[in-house]
């Protein structure tokens, strides 16, 4: 029953909720009101089609006689049948019906899809009549609510359209037929579904569109025996129902599936295996794993299949299979070698972890190589051994240890790199150690504490090793470094607070900014016009709040002392137009080295904003 | 053990040269854009006789569409041969720069895009009509057995997305919502922290609706109309309720979005940081399944796994548009469309650099497409995970709209005792439409 305070309260809501360009009326209008608007002779469509649309959410059966006359003007049918596809009662469906008897054309078709929509049982036999008109636009409206309302009735009927000797309405047929059987089969009517499936596709008066849904529903419908069909459709001459038949391989449902596809992959032809392995791969099944190392130790495999078989191995295990693959990456030609070390990089699995760490021990040359990279981009507890190999290895070894180190040390190993970075400039390790200690700190989840660790060798080091690690300050980011760079350019030697000004001069955070700030402030500093350019990067470019904004131009403009500074305040304003940055701009007239600009500035800040009286006096107030 | 060891490998995207020679770590550490099937396997190696490439016609392509196809003409595998658009205007510029790029003058143009899908040549279609035509004509190109590359928000309600589902499924056809954010680096690497438990038990997924409202496009007063050949008001309208010719109403990208009822930044918006929230979330195949109603500007939820999706438009770091944030037991990441990341420890981090990617372009949404189109494979945003997006947007409308709690049953998708909730689900096609 209908709610009349419900519904005032809706269309209430409605009222606020809608952004009409026209339609909805600002008003409260009850069922009563909506239906009258559809019964009113000179009631304008317009309304009468709103009316329609609002009765769709919230009217009850009792508009159902007002509407169903506007399904015969077709410019108010479509709006009609949004209603009566809305309301849930059998008098909805009935007016549909009955309407169908009085139409046709346009109007006719989209009474015949609303009553699919609908898929009321009892309209079947109405819906059926269509099948036999001579508008191709009915039958097929008619072909597809029969799909959709389903049923024994409705699949006899379009079975009589497949067999007849008219190709189009056997087309619009089967389309209707395929959706009966997509029900049958996921109903688990699987006999049915075939049945219908295989009638289709045996037919050479469907279009190739559907023989392709008919192939995928056949071979699905049969379950793991589809398997054999699937692997006969791989032969088709037609690219698209050989293309279905690879999506299958991925859908086919049923105990022992996946072995029965791998058994058949020899009966695939060769050109067609690398597209089949990646479809198995895509089922993520582990019992592909052998096949796929079976495939890649057998010296008939075509490098297409191996890289196949490599690309899908971290989808379905291969955490085994680390010596196999390692061969395949040191013995194999370029394709396949890439393949097998991006597999190794990619497969998740803590038993391949192990195996890493085990048998680095025991490698040497190439196969330690890569698995001494391994350890930093799984990032293994490896960090010993990593330690042991850049004391005890030799040349690349050493420096791809070096560099993985960077990804598996803890706290407790920054002061070793921190050792290593600082060292002798002529060993290539050095290098190596001080990007992977820029590649530590930055990990580090402790960033006090590493900061505390540098803060400790800086103060124990010379001058040219505190350079050094101001820099991997830059590479590590976030407050606590940028509070000991800040730090360290108002305290530091000269050539320290060179350094650190440049770092702080290219922070990527508008953390810098207080910073930078801080030491502008600073009469006599002698990177005081970096900070001072620095902070106005961040005002410039960075993304921040209009407040924070306006305050930090505030701030430039107190510590810019030169007419170069001023003009990037003044370009600052320029870029982000407001009633404060004009402001800014106007006061900035004032100053004789940018007088011209900020005149020039504060006009263009102007055009740019609405008009009012409280710009024209800003303007006015320049000279 | 050491928490390093629950860090997962990253893409390995160093050559083997490099890999044996010494500095590839950095590369191999790097989160960057995904590569998908090498180069070589897809012959992408050199230049692509155009006898191997695939055939793309375009329907509905105005603005987006324009990018889009610049997308694909970079592409060097495809050859874009047949424009449909109902406005004359844009099917002469787009013929003009089809035949531009690919020094010819063989871009066919077409008003009605069903003479373009009964063309045998086409293998693949780009939609960048409005909304109220993507799910329908995408409909249309899957019974002509076409792959589809379909801007969003793909469809206008709930039973649309679950109808063009089972149509791209039951048609074996390739689908791509046009969700470019699920193949940019930083996205996918928050979604991947998320989904394999590196922040812990995922708790909540946060997206930004962008101002939630309702749209109804409506009847405006009528105006003589144009010329069919100029503009095909019949064919704009197309499955929108019939109203006459207005000027104003041509704005494809706003016209009857969602239905018109239920449209707004949640379905805008949504169809991709709702996305991104659902990826993030492990919940491709489902939707949220309860709805509070709107409180303080914000809309809350809840997946079937537990996880709290929270609609919200203020409280965001100044990571760019469409920013998504996800907060699990043990940490938290947040991204936006700046490319950069803001994340609970830098240790989540462990090493990678995330590629840099601001401005959100969709050409490797594009690339993954054809891909899959060459190897049958299912897109990062393929049907389904579009399905459940965007009836998850769709169903926070209807909270929006009824202003009211609202639940979905998780079997059928209908609202559980609402029926006024569920005559939102669908809307009647103007004739001959249907899905």
């Amino acid at each position: 029953m209908f709610n009349a305070c419900r519904f005032f309260l809706l269309t209430s809501i409605l009222a606020l909720l809608v952004n009409t360009h026209s339609g909805f009326a600002a008003e409260v209008e009850s069922e009563a009101d909506l239906i009258a608007i559809l019964e009113a002779d000179d009631s304008p469509k317009s309304e009468k089609a709103i009316a329609c649309k609002k009765l769709a959410v919230h009217g009850s059966s009792e508009c159902i006689g007002a509407v169903a006359p506007l399904l015969l003007d077709p410019e108010l049918t479509s709006w009609a049948r949004i209603t009566l596809e809305a309301i849930q009662d059998d008098a909805a469906v009935e007016a549909l019906a009955a309407a169908s008897s009085k139409l046709d054309g346009l109007p006719l078709v989209g009474v015949l899809n609303s009553l699919g929509v609908r898929r009321s049982s009892g309209t079947v036999t109405t819906v059926a009549d269509y099948l036999s008109s001579d508008d191709t636009q009915v039958v097929e409206a008619a072909s597809l609510a029969l799909g959709k309302i389903g049923g024994d009735t409705a699949r006899d009927a379009l079975l009589g359209n497949l067999e007849a000797n008219d190709k189009a309405k056997a087309s619009l047929a089967a389309e209707g037929l395929i959706r009966i059987a997509e029900v049958a089969m996921a109903e688990g009517s699987t006999g049915p579904a075939t049945d219908l499936y295989d009638k289709i596709r045996s037919l050479d008066t469907v279009p190739r569109p559907l023989i392709v849904e008919a192939t995928r529903g056949a071979i699905l419908a049969r379950g793991i025996d589809g398997v054999e069909l699937m692997v006969e459709t791989l032969s088709a001459d037609d690219r698209r129902i050989r293309e279905v038949a690879f999506m299958t391989a991925r859908q086919l449902e049923g105990d022992g599936v996946i072995d029965r596809l791998i058994a058949s992959r020899g009966q695939v032809p060769q050109r067609l295996q690398p597209m089949f392995i990646r479809a198995l791969g895509g089922r993520g099944e582990a019992a592909l794993v052998s096949e796929i190392m079976s495939i890649l130790g057998d010296a008939s495999s075509s490098e297409a299949l191996k890289v196949a078989a490599l690309d899908v191995l971290p989808e379905v295990g291969g955490g085994d299979q680390l010596v196999g693959l390692l061969s395949v990456a040191v013995a194999s030609d370029s394709i396949v070698s890439e393949a097998a070390l991006k597999a190794l990089s990619k497969i998740q699995d803590e038993a391949l972890d192990n195996q890493i760490l085990d048998v680095v021990k025991k490698s040497e040359g190439v196969k330690q190589q890569i698995l001494v990279q391994l350890i930093g981009t799984r990032f293994l507890d490896g960090a010993d051994f990593l330690k042991e190999t850049i004391r005890d290895g030799d040349g690349v070894v050493r420096e791809l240890a070096m560099e993985a180190m960077g990804n598996v040390v803890e706290i407790d190993d920054i002061p070793f790199l921190i050792e290593r970075a600082t060292g002798d400039n002529s060993d290539p390790l050095t290098s190596v150690a001080l990007k992977s200690l820029g590649t530590a700190c930055a990990r580090m989840p402790d960033q006090k504490a590493c900061v505390g660790q540098l803060r400790s060798a800086i103060d124990k080091s010379d001058l040219e090793t505190q350079v050094v690690l101001v820099e991997t300050l830059a590479a590590m980011g976030g407050a606590e470094a940028l509070g000991l760079l800040g730090d360290l350019a108002k305290g530091g030697s000269t050539p320290i607070q060179d350094a650190s000004t440049r770092v702080l001069g290219g922070w990527m955070s508008t953390d810098a900014g207080p910073v930078l700030a801080e030491i502008g402030r600073i009469d006599g500093h002698p990177y005081r016009i970096r900070a001072v350019r620095g902070y106005l990067r961040l005002v410039r470019q960075f993304v921040m709040k209009q407040q924070q904004r306006h305050q930090m131009i505030d701030t430039a403009v107190e510590l810019a002392d030169r007419a170069a500074e001023l003009e990037l305040v003044l370009d600052a304003t320029k870029r982000y137009p407001t009633h404060h940055n004009l402001k800014v701009a106007v006061e900035l007239s004032k100053v004789d080295s940018v007088s011209d600009l900020a005149k020039e500035t504060a006009n263009e800040i102007a055009a740019k904003l609405k008009p009012s009286p409280a710009v024209t006096k800003l303007l006015e107030s320049m000279e | 053990m050491s928490e390093l060891r629950k860090q997962k490998p990253v893409t390995w995207t160093s050559s083997r040269r490099r890999f044996l020679s010494s500095a590839s770590l950095a590369a191999a550490s790097t989160v960057a854009v995904p590569s998908f099937v090498s180069a070589e396997t897809l012959g992408l190696g050199k230049s692509v006789p155009p006898s191997d490439r695939i055939t793309v016609g375009g329907i509905g392509i105005g603005r987006r569409g324009t990018y889009d196809l610049g997308c694909f003409l970079e592409q060097p595998d495809v050859q874009f041969i047949a424009i449909c658009d109902i406005k004359e205007k844009q099917r002469n510029a787009i013929k003009e720069r089809a035949d531009q790029h690919h020094g010819n003058s063989d871009c066919d143009t077409h008003r009605d895009f069903r003479e373009l899908l009964a063309r045998d040549d086409i293998d693949s279609v780009l939609i960048a009509t409005g909304p109220n035509w993507h799910a329908t004509a995408a409909t249309y190109a899957a019974r002509a057995g076409k792959d589809i590359y379909c801007e969003k928000p793909c469809t206008k309600n709930i039973v649309q997305s679950l109808q063009l589902a089972e149509t791209m499924n039951r048609s074996g056809v390739v689908f791509q919502a046009g969700t470019q954010r699920r193949n940019l680096p930083h996205f996918e690497f928050a979604c991947m922290l998320a989904r394999e438990g590196r922040l812990g038990k995922l708790q909540t997924v946060h997206a930004q609706p962008r101002g939630m409202k309702a749209d109804m496009s409506g009847w405006m007063p009528p105006e003589d109309a144009p010329p069919i050949e100029k503009v095909d008001w019949n064919m704009y309208l197309g499955p929108a309720a019939y109203r006459p010719y207005n000027e104003k109403l041509l704005d494809g990208f706003n016209f009857e979005k969602g239905g018109g009822l239920t449209g707004g930044g949640v379905l805008e918006w949504g169809s991709h940081c709702v996305d991104l929230c659902q990826w993030a979330a492990d919940a491709d195949s489902v939707p949220a399944i309860s709805y509070k109603a709107p409180e303080n500007n914000r809309i809350e939820a809840e997946y079937p796994n537990g996880v709290k999706l929270v609609l919200r438009d203020d409280g965001w770091l100044p990571l760019g548009s469409c920013p998504v944030r996800f907060e699990g037991t043990e940490g938290w990441v947040e991204t936006g469309d700046s490319g950069k990341l803001a994340l609970s420890s830098p240790e989540l981090l462990a090493g990678r650099k995330v590629e840099e990617i601001g401005g959100y372009p969709a050409t490797f949404h594009v690339r993954d497409f054809l891909d899959c189109v060459k190897t049958r494979s299912v897109p990062r945003a393929g049907a389904e995970a579009a399905c459940y997006a965007h009836i998850t947007c769709h169903a926070a409308n209807v909270a929006l709209y009824l202003n009211r709690d609202v639940s979905l049953d998780p079997d059928t998708y209908e609202f559980i005792n609402d029926d006024e909730a569920n005559r939102l689900r669908n809307e009647a096609f103007r004739e001959p439409w249907q899905i």
